[in-house]
């Protein structure tokens, strides 16, 4: 079942073209990556999923809901959770009340918000520090609280922007084992540098640049695809099968 | 784990209650008129720090809803020979509608812009009155409807009127706090961008906060002129209130329902003893708030509460859970 329908989607901002013509789905229960070079168009097609951005062209649908022109908060409440590259806490409230509020607001009713709250930070391996301030926690930390709070909202569409960025390989292999124990349960687009982490999660992978794709499929005939090859590498290189 | 504080601060309300209600019966009506405008001028501080700690809007034009909610009570009250005790709450809804009227305008603005387009506003409106002789213009109005009234029932219903802020600036700030609304709020606050993501309408929220935070300052205000029987726009609209609010909460620390309790108390303190020497006093002000502010930006409260982990009023929802350490 089609949790997200992208088509044809159009974004430019004077000269330089960020999204081109995109379309692309993801499935519940279906990872879909998006990978592509600095400057290739990712952070702003993620903020046109969100509703931080206003395609110029296309359209988004939700669980068959147009919500293309829809604001950021009315999409959580259809069922959008999303993650910050570099993350967003509520500084002042501690761990513990940042996933609450996910709880309280996000969707769902908000009885039992406290008990879900807890839940996912057990799940996310925040609970020793569920009382800290989100503030002051650590990166990997924050990049959990990050995680949690989209959980929290039990959303249909997870969107996870950047999220294996910064960690060390030993981060990055318990992230990676969380985002697969979540994937039944949800649609999810990921974007990602770390292209090694989102391979082992990812369905499909849709390769961009210049706001453009050029190349989709399975991950493993993606990131052989000549062109994505020379982006990254600089040259196509031969690569043994 | 259950959370004790809730009914620990559920008694100290009852405790309060009490002892305002008493207060009347025992004291003087002097000492009464002196509680007066000390709870009126808390009241002030403590809905721009509700502004400013807990909605995240940094006004520095609160002196604008003093203002006008005192000239709402005293001409409806004059004019339609209406009680102006009972006037008081609707004191709150005028300027709450007020607030909700400039909303689209001034939330366009942001941060400086936000905070002087407001204190422009209180410009233009005192101005208005002062040239209106229904407002009295430039001499302003006095309180005609209690002037048939007992004095005795007066000041014990100004007492109770003033009282009933200060508890509601204590007690009624706590219980919002922690209240959905409240969480609400500290996550507008803290960060827009991912309260809309966790599908918080940003504006409304922002908007409910703003309209209830001016609201109370316009009933403060109303209960404050009402204590001195006249109201001046010179005296309504001055600015003066203004420092004075920023004073106490930034010297007592924004952001706490106990800073403004303190600082509140260290104002009344420092006026009492060196208001005899003029411009000298108002420095000494000055000088007080910048210290705070070099030592610590969460004022008195927040070192004290720093190096003590003492919280009275702390909104914190506990987790319950196993953690290393309670925070």
């Amino acid at each position: 079942m089609q949790v997200l329908s992208v088509r044809n989607l159009n974004r430019r901002f004077g000269a330089i073209t960020v999204a081109q013509d995109l379309s692309f789905d993801a499935a519940m229960g279906e990872c879909l990556g998006i990978i592509g070079p600095n400057g290739a168009g990712k952070t702003s097609i993620f903020n046109m999923l969100t509703g931080n951005l206003k395609p110029q062209d296309g359209t988004i649908t939700l669980d068959g809901r147009d919500v293309t022109g829809a604001s950021p908060h009315s999409r959580t409440l259809a069922g959008l959770g999303r993650t910050y590259q570099v993350p967003q806490p509520f500084g002042q409230l501690t761990a513990y009340e940042n996933v609450l509020a996910a709880a309280a607001f996000g969707g769902k009713a908000g009885d039992g918000a406290e008990a879900r709250a807890r839940s996912v930070l057990d799940r996310t391996g925040l609970a020793a520090r569920a009382d800290k301030p989100a503030g002051s926690l650590p990166l990997l930390d924050r990049k959990r609280l990050e995680l949690a709070r989209a959980m929290a909202l039990q959303p249909r569409l997870l969107l996870l922007d950047e999220i294996a960025g910064g960690l060390t390989e030993a981060e990055v292999g318990e992230l990676v084992a969380l985002i697969r124990e979540l994937k039944p349960d949800v649609a999810m687009v990921w974007i990602e540098h770390v292209t090694h982490a989102l391979s082992a999660v990812a369905d499909r992978i849709l390769a961009i640049n210049f706001g453009a794709e050029i190349a989709s499929g399975l991950p493993d005939a993606v990131m052989r695809d000549p062109a994505v090859l020379e982006i990254y590498m600089g040259a196509v290189i031969d690569v043994p099968a | 784990m259950t959370d004790l504080r809730p009914k620990l601060v559920a008694l100290a309300a009852a405790l309060a209650a009490a002892a305002l209600i008493a207060a009347p019966h025992v004291a003087g009506e002097g000492n009464l008129r002196y509680v007066v405008e000390i709870f009126c001028v808390f009241a002030f501080a403590q809905s721009w720090n509700f502004l400013a700690g807990y909605v995240g809007l940094m006004s520095f034009g609160q002196q604008l809803f003093i203002g006008l909610g005192a000239y709402f009570v005293f001409t409806i009250s004059n004019t339609l020979g209406v009680n102006p005790f009972l006037m008081v709450p609707l004191a709150f809804v005028f300027s709450g509608a007020f607030a909700a009227l400039i909303s689209p305008l001034v939330f366009r603005l942001r941060d400086a812009y936000f905070a002087i387009s407001i204190w422009v506003i209180a410009e233009i409106v005192r101005l208005f009155i002062a040239q209106r002789d229904i407002f009295g213009s430039v001499s302003g109005l006095p309180l005609i409807a209690t002037r048939g009234m007992d004095r005795g029932l007066v000041s014990m219903w100004t007492f109770y009127l003033a009282a009933l802020l200060a508890f509601l600036a204590v007690f009624g700030l706590y219980y919002l706090a922690r209240s959905r609304f409240g969480l609400a709020l500290a996550a507008v606050r803290d960060n827009e961008d991912t309260a809309a993501s966790i599908g918080i309408n940003v504006w409304w929220t922002r908007f409910a906060g703003f309209v209830i935070g001016c609201g109370f300052t316009g009933a403060a205000g109303a209960v404050y002129y009402m204590s001195v029987f006249q109201v001046q726009p010179g005296g309504a609209f001055d600015p003066n209130w203004m420092v004075i609010m920023l004073f106490i909460v930034i010297i007592g620390g924004v952001g706490t329902v106990e800073g403004p309790i303190l600082g509140t108390a260290i104002y009344f303190l420092l006026r009492a003893f060196f208001s005899g020497t003029g411009n000298l006093y108002l420095m000494l002000l000055g000088a007080a708030a910048i210290a705070v502010m070099m030592v610590s930006s969460r004022g008195i409260w927040g070192v004290f509460h720093d190096r003590t982990g003492i919280d009275l009023f702390g909104v914190r929802r506990a987790s319950g859970m196993d953690t290393e350490h309670k925070g």
